[in-house]
């Protein structure tokens, strides 16, 4: 199959791996257990595993759809609903893809300053952060993907250890006694668990940009299956450390879960933790935010530089205009909602109508 | 290119200097230990705060403050320092035993609040006031050194793991009660005379150490600790230090309905340190002998701790977690109200390894 864009812009389908968890982990993996245990209690642990087979559902619907498209969501909408209503469905997803960078982005500014510098103002994080994200999002999709494979392999090696130092204090019984939850309440735990997968369908965006695209496919399902044994084994550990009062009462419970451990020199490790952290959220904002700027250009033919420059002001604005935790929250859970039926209800439907159309246009 | 260039790597590195609250060690105000009491109304904050004449040579000092209400001791204290208090490296706080009495809930939850707060703080409860113990400590003259004792007593004394992530945890669960080093003064010297016991953050009584390591077996099973016993042998009364080596238990929830009963089986393995000289200790019949009296002695100590919680209302023990872990419709108020009605019943095994090299 020829490809639509030129060898040099495409990166090889190995690399799909890196970028499917780099856009899942992100800052999900800090403060996700206190959200589904609301309903589940500790036995959310099952619902990480139903939401995650459901995505892996999905994830394959997706490559169905893009394999008949062999092109991006923007061609798909066009070639499904012709170029006013597709235009419309575009125009959605710029902000879908947007949003979700906006909220990321907002939230680890948030941890930033709760965590280490109370006194650094809004305005001097987003700034400093706006830039590094310019510089990476401008190189292009293959310094994206760069970005991706050191974001994925350095905070994993640093990070994920420290997790395992709270086993020192774990208490099993916390795990007890399982099945203990009604079927609607895991599955309404379940629904809290998907918001921490969303960033996986920038894979319409950047299906085009990978080699051999078709082989790709096991590399998405690898990722995916990676990212969600890492929130399953975190959420385990979490379970055992905190008793479910006290999860009740911890905002980040990754980090503070992390804190107990304890080396000479270093009395704080969630300092590190925080700052490492960084190269997990980078690429993860990035890849958002090129597949928004990408889609711009290709529905309203805007430059990439500029449309990306005019995103990041946005960008500036409006994070220093939600002020408040509670302002943050309801962003977010008004997004969760939008892309719980984004993804459950409206993929299914591409799905569905790109074959019904395909068949026809036969 | 070249001035875009410039222009965002002096942004990057200029902007990454402001804002940034600056805290070098030697213009903060380190305090290591703090302490509460309840003075005629009042709360009066202590403060232990090391200085550093010369190299090596620690003096450690005292901040004293009064106030109507415990939140603000610190920023009095801050008034009254050269440099801005800072609570990063504070890791352990006192509280004197009136105040423990009325609760200790606000200052705790409050301190899990602040990110700066270490999670293996050591916390403890004075035999009288915070402000006698803290005061006496101040001679020492070495950091740290009371949350060290109590480490040094977790790791190879009698005392269960404890810190701030371990009480707040017990806290807020249902089924715990929580417990703290109780500190008293003798000989003018500070000693950890067992464990408080409290309930819902507020004092109810104390044990002493021997029932402390009793409990530490009972709670996390332990590698450590000193016990000693009266024995009878032959209408000859001996002591024998037994030094714990290995200890484990496990619980075996026999009903979760109505009235719960427990099966408590606990297994020491332990080494005889010290014994009166008249025991002998050279045939296996007499090591049988003796770890069937202490078998008794154990079951006997371990029901009367069990009955002396529940006499107190308090469960430090986490009976109350077990039968949770059991049952499918948990009730935290009912099992609360039924708790002194448990029954339980303790099967000990010791197992006597050796007794040193000589017999």
């Amino acid at each position: 199959m020829k490809s639509l864009l030129d060898e040099r812009h495409l990166v090889s389908s190995f690399y799909v791996f890196f970028l499917i968890y780099t856009n899942i982990i992100g800052i999900g993996i800090m403060s996700f257990q206190r959200d589904i245990t609301k309903d589940a209690g500790y036995d959310a642990w099952i619902s990480i595993i139903l939401s995650s087979i459901s995505i892996h559902i999905l994830v394959w619907m997706i490559y169905r759809i893009l394999g008949i498209a062999k092109n991006d969501v923007i061609h798909v909408h066009k070639f499904c609903f012709g170029k006013w209503i597709g235009g419309l469905f575009n125009i959605f997803v710029i902000f879908y893809f947007l949003i979700l960078a906006l909220i990321v982005f907002r939230v680890y500014i948030e941890v930033v300053q709760v965590w280490l510098f109370p006194l650094m103002k809004t305005w001097q994080i987003s700034l400093i952060l706006l830039v590094l994200i310019y510089y990476v999002v401008s190189g292009g999709f293959r310094v994206i993907t760069g970005m991706c494979f050191w974001g994925t392999i350095i905070p994993f090696i640093i990070l994920f250890p420290l997790n395992f130092f709270s086993l020192e204090f774990a208490n099993f019984h916390n795990l007890l006694p399982v099945f203990n939850h009604s079927l609607k309440e895991i599955v309404s735990s379940s629904k809290a668990m998907l918001f921490q997968y969303v960033g996986f369908e920038t894979l319409f965006m950047f299906y085009p940009f990978i080699k051999n695209p078709d082989r790709s496919q096991k590399w998405a399902h690898f990722g995916l299956l990676f990212s969600s044994l890492l929130y399953l084994i975190v959420a385990l550990i979490t379970f055992v450390f905190f008793s479910e009062g006290q999860l009740n009462h911890t905002i980040w419970p990754t980090l503070a879960q992390m804190k107990i451990a304890k080396f000479p020199l270093i009395e704080r490790v969630e300092f590190i933790v925080v700052s490492i952290w960084l190269l997990l959220i980078l690429p993860n904002i990035s890849v958002k935010i090129w597949a928004g700027c990408r889609a711009i250009k290709k529905v309203i033919n805007v430059k990439q530089r500029i449309s990306l420059f005019s995103v990041l002001v946005l960008f500036f604005i409006i994070a220093n205009v939600l002020k408040e935790r509670s302002q943050i929250e309801r962003l977010n859970e008004m997004y969760s909602n939008i892309a719980f039926y984004f993804v459950y209800l409206y993929i299914p439907f591409l799905f569905l109508y790109i074959h019904i159309k395909h068949k026809i246009n036969k | 290119m070249k001035l875009c260039f410039l222009l965002t790597f002096s942004l990057t590195f200029f902007l990454s200097g402001c804002g940034i609250h600056e805290r070098i060690i030697d213009e903060v105000q380190i305090i290591e230990a703090l302490g509460y009491d309840r003075e005629e109304g009042k709360v009066k904050g202590i403060a232990i705060y090391p200085t550093f004449a010369e190299q090596g040579n620690v003096k450690l000092k005292i901040y004293k403050t009064v106030s109507d209400s415990y939140e603000d001791i610190l920023p009095r204290m801050n008034a009254k320092s050269a440099y801005p208090i800072e609570t990063g490296k504070l890791d352990f706080v006192l509280f004197g035993k009136e105040y423990a009495t009325q609760g200790i809930e606000d200052v705790i939850t409050n301190f899990a609040r602040n990110p700066n707060t270490a999670s293996r703080m050591q916390l403890g409860i004075a035999e009288n006031t915070a402000e006698d113990i803290l005061q006496s400590s101040k001679h020492v003259n070495l950091s740290f050194h009371l949350s060290e004792k109590i480490n040094q007593n977790i790791e190879s004394g009698n005392l269960p793991k404890m810190n701030l992530h371990m009480f707040l945890n017990n806290f807020h669960q249902e089924g715990r009660d929580q417990i703290l080093p109780y500190l008293i003064l003798e000989e003018n010297q500070i000693k950890i005379d067992g464990l408080a016991l409290l309930k819902n953050g507020k004092y109810i009584n104390h044990i002493n150490l021997r029932q402390s390591l009793i409990l530490k077996t009972l709670i996390d099973g332990s590698q450590n600790g000193q016990y000693k016993t009266k024995i009878t042998q032959n209408k000859k009364e001996g002591f024998i230090l037994l030094k714990n080596l290995d200890a484990k238990t496990t619980y075996t929830v026999e009903k979760s309905e109505g009235i719960p009963s427990i099966f408590i089986d606990l297994t020491i393995h332990a080494e005889i340190e010290k014994a009166s000289s008249w025991f002998d200790l050279k045939k296996d019949k007499d090591i049988v002998k003796l770890e069937r009296i202490l078998n008794e002695h154990f079951k006997e100590e371990v029901q009367r701790l069990i009955s002396l919680a529940q006499g107190y209302n308090v469960d430090p023990i986490g009976l109350g977690e077990k039968v949770r872990a059991n049952s499918r419709n948990w009730d935290y108020q009912r099992f609360m109200d039924i708790y002194p009605e448990v029954k339980t019943t303790v099967h000990t095994n010791i197992d006597i390894l050796n007794t040193g090299i000589e017999e």
